[in-house]
């Protein structure tokens, strides 16, 4: 069992105790004491996705070299260079930002839907009827993620921390501070 | 370019890769720009360890989008 009163940093700081940061809607005598982000494994997709498109344009340099004159070769290069780095850059602050908050009075989970989207839900722990994890497929296994429910009374949004690491822990840290 | 090398398909390459390349960098600098401003907004709702960096990223987005303008109106 994880202690939640000494800071530690965990899974490439995706599983954070006492990290230090504030938040704006932060209240003066409310300490973060756990910040979660998605396992960095499953960010492995959008890496991938990456290094294929540079092997397509190094494919498509192949072809087109006799075609183009270098100016035209060295534009649309950096054209598409700058668009697959913006691509990881995208996905990056996606995940990056995408982040889920427990703190000594609620809980709240920051969501950046497309960068552009905004949303944020929170709860406080009186409020909190059932937290539950689930874990399945054997990425999650191995790498010990998972999924973390907060169900909530009423008409009060529920919560979800979706592919944190050690959702297991993650409910046991709620459920001591919920007491 | 002539306008009659682009009729009779003789400078029709040379006229899409200038044409394509100024749209993207244009659009490019739509994207920045946008990006660079929900940067600053995530950045100021909550403080993380490597805020300023994600900020300077996002600022060298723009200005290598401006760069990309210029080579593509006067490179090619």
């Amino acid at each position: 069992m994880i202690d939640h009163t000494v800071p530690a940093h965990h899974t490439f700081h995706s599983f954070c105790i006492k990290p230090g940061i504030r938040f704006t809607e932060q209240r003066d005598d409310e300490e973060v004491i756990l910040k979660l982000r998605a396992h960095p494994i499953t960010q492995l997709p959008w890496m991938l996705n990456g290094m294929i498109l540079f092997i397509v344009l190094s494919f498509i340099d192949w072809v087109f070299f006799k075609s183009l004159t270098p100016d035209q070769l060295f534009i649309i290069n950096l054209l598409s260079i700058v668009m697959i780095l913006s691509y990881l850059w995208f996905n990056f602050i996606s995940y990056y930002f995408n982040i889920g908050l427990v703190t000594n009075k609620r809980i709240i989970d920051m969501d950046y839907h497309s960068v552009m989207f905004r949303e944020i839900s929170e709860t406080n722990f009186d409020k909190i009827e059932d937290v539950s994890a689930l874990s399945s497929g054997y990425f999650a296994s191995l790498f010990n993620f998972g999924d973390v429910f907060v169900q909530t009374a009423g008409t009060i949004v529920n919560i979800q921390f979706l592919k944190v690491p050690k959702a297991g822990e993650v409910v046991s840290i709620i459920n001591r501070l919920a007491k | 370019m002539e306008f009659s090398e682009l009729l009779t398909g003789v400078g029709f390459i040379d006229f899409f890769v200038k044409a394509f390349s100024v749209v993207f960098s244009i659009l490019y600098l739509i994207y920045s720009l946008v990006i660079l401003k929900q940067t600053k907004i995530m950045v100021k709702s909550i403080s993380l360890t490597n805020s300023p960096f994600v900020v300077l990223i996002s600022r060298l987005q723009v200005f290598i989008s401006l760069i990309l303008i210029i080579l593509s109106v006067y490179l090619i």
